[in-house]
């Protein structure tokens, strides 16, 4: 088990007139190496979860576990969690917290907005600088990272400030890429780009994946979670209302109650339905089979 | 987003009800109460500025004030309280009696200068629980209104208070907005290893520029789009623009009105009977007490 999240709580602005909670004990476990995406309409948690996944917020109760590090606010409970545990995992967690935040990689929604350096090349080596790896290292990893989002060498001596809006996210997420995360948190990463950013910025993801890292998406994208993703967390009014695969999930009757947008794909699925297109498709989850099928019902 | 200084918080107080240009003028009055001078025997000024405390800290009750809030935001100051203590106890005025430390060359320090100290930070500590009172109960929309109602007279001199007006409550708008973005920001740059409570004086520097410099590029984005999206809505700072609330005097403005006169009257009677004819109000109304000073 990669990340562990424990009965989870938290109340924003506790004790105080607009005090909210945002999180209602939640549970949920992450393996090494999966695809997941967390999903629910606005205000359902998502993006408070993540945060505390690298401990950007601390649980009010309950705690999340990244391999060896614990986070939580609780502090009596992280003292008896951490009591079970050997000396080196103790250590780790009360001098080496920072570690954390090397080990899981977050990408907010518009990361462009943390670009600040002077050239592109300074501002991804700013992350790795900051986790104490030596300069000639950083400056290697922060050359492999960024020729991993596709930014090409000319580039590198450029001022962030200049470059498009898809250029800015691919180096902002290379800033991140740089540390080398095991775990890789998006929030958004498609928001606010046109088809073809899209359809390359999940293909990096996806290129990401493939290194054996854990990606963790946060979206209201739909048709990115159907193409991508092997496994979705709907999250609802603070609380885990199911832990299923895109195809069980898309296939439901009850889809509409969720309030999630349906794939392109299912919406022409249930329009074939609902105009008396006679085959069975409820076993058919990708659009080459369906063109199969239509090109067959053509050929009947 | 916790605790912004002055946040508007929603009640229904008799403060929340009150005229905003009221609120503005009894707040520069109470400021200025809390300023005047109450003559140079110590116990006597104590005993005034506890009174006005007093009258304060209901005021704050009335207004349903965090309490909590109010001292997170105090502690902003202590960088001043050092700052006036070192000028106060090394620079001694007034009358001093009390010796604190007397060096071997003739100068001394007096425990004056403590009490000096203190009644300046008291003073400054009712001034911020007053503009507190003021931004807690106030839209900023309302402050506004009332700050342009003030700059009307300007107008004869052909000055635009329109446009200070627009400015003052864009600038108050776009607080919260920038405060959200700085915590975004902040929040980016934390993944990215930085810490912001940590490391020395150099190091906080440098990492305050990650912050500072990607808060600035999305203000001028956001200025950029605001004026774009004003202009398109027609907008034009000469024009004369209609406004969706009306102020209205009503029952409790009146009341308030009488209240801060009936302040303001009875302080300023208490500052010139001690500080002009040197009367001593804590003998005067406890004879009893008679010898105790300070």
């Amino acid at each position: 088990m990669q990340i562990e999240v424990n009965n989870v709580t938290y109340t924003y602005n506790k004790k105080r007139f607009d005090e909210f909670e945002a999180l209602k004990g939640i549970s949920l476990k992450i393996d090494k190496g999966e695809f997941v995406a967390l999903v629910g309409k606005t205000g359902s948690g998502k993006s408070t979860l993540i945060q505390t996944f690298n401990g950007l917020i601390l649980p009010t109760s309950g705690y999340v576990k990244v391999d060896d590090f614990i986070v939580t606010g609780d502090k009596k409970l992280k003292r008896q969690l951490l009591k079970k545990e050997s000396k080196e995992v103790q250590i780790l967690n009360k001098k080496k917290a920072y570690l954390l935040r090397k080990k899981v990689g977050m990408v907010f929604q518009f990361p462009e907005y943390q670009l600040f350096a002077d050239t592109i090349l300074k501002d991804v080596m700013f992350g790795p600088l900051n986790f104490k790896v030596e300069e000639n290292l950083a400056k290697e990893k922060s050359i492999n990272a960024l020729k991993s989002v596709g930014i090409d060498e000319s580039y590198f001596e450029r001022n962030p400030f200049e470059l498009s809006g898809g250029e800015k996210r691919r180096v902002a997420i290379a800033g991140i890429l740089a540390s080398e995360p095991d775990i890789l948190i998006l929030d958004e990463p498609t928001a606010g780009l046109d088809p073809n950013g899209k359809k390359e910025i999940m293909n990096l993801i996806k290129d990401i994946h493939k290194e054996g890292k854990t990606i963790i998406l946060v979206t209201h994208d739909m048709d990115v979670v159907m193409d991508y993703v092997d496994k979705i967390f709907v999250l609802n009014d603070g609380k885990l209302l199911e832990e299923t695969t895109p195809n069980i999930l898309f296939n439901k009757e009850n889809i509409l109650d969720y309030s999630l947008e349906i794939p392109t794909f299912y919406k022409f699925k249930n329009l074939l339905k609902k105009y008396g297109f006679c085959k069975d498709l409820s076993k058919i989850n990708e659009f080459n089979e369906l063109i199969d099928i239509i090109c067959e019902d053509k050929n009947d | 987003m916790t605790n912004i200084f002055g946040k508007y918080t929603q009640y229904n107080t008799i403060i929340h009800k009150c005229d905003p240009r009221i609120k503005i003028l009894g707040l520069i009055l109470i400021m200025v109460i809390c300023f005047l001078p109450y003559g140079s025997n110590y116990m006597n000024q104590l005993a005034i500025l506890a009174v006005l405390g007093v009258v304060i800290v209901s005021l704050m009750i009335i207004a349903k004030i965090n309490f909590l809030d109010f001292f997170k935001s105090l502690k902003v100051m202590w960088f001043m309280v050092i700052f006036l203590l070192i000028i106060n106890v090394f620079i001694p005025y007034g009358n001093n009696e009390h010796v604190m430390i007397s060096f071997s060359n003739g100068y001394t320090l007096y425990w004056e200068g403590v009490l000096n100290t203190f009644m300046v930070v008291f003073r400054l500590i009712l001034m911020i629980a007053l503009t507190m009172i003021l931004t807690s109960t106030t839209t900023p929309m309302d402050i506004t209104y009332g700050f342009e109602w003030y700059l009307s007279p300007l107008k004869i001199f052909k000055f635009p208070t329109q446009v200070v007006a627009m400015t003052i409550s864009l600038a108050l708008r776009f607080i919260p907005t920038l405060l959200e973005q700085a915590n975004r920001i902040m929040k980016a740059q934390k993944s990215r290893g930085v810490d912001y409570n940590r490391g020395f004086l150099s190091k906080k520097i440098k990492s305050i520029t990650t912050l500072i410099v990607p808060l600035l590029v999305s203000c001028f984005s956001i200025s950029d789009d605001l004026s774009l999206a004003m202009e398109a809505r027609g907008y034009d700072p000469y024009g004369k623009r209609s406004r969706y609330r009306i102020l209205k005097f009503s029952i409790y403005d009146l009341v308030s009105i009488l209240f801060f006169i009936i302040l303001l009257g009875a302080f300023i009677y208490l500052s010139v009977i001690t500080n002009h004819y040197g009367v001593n109000i804590i003998e005067t109304l406890f004879p009893l007490t008679e010898g105790v000073t300070f």
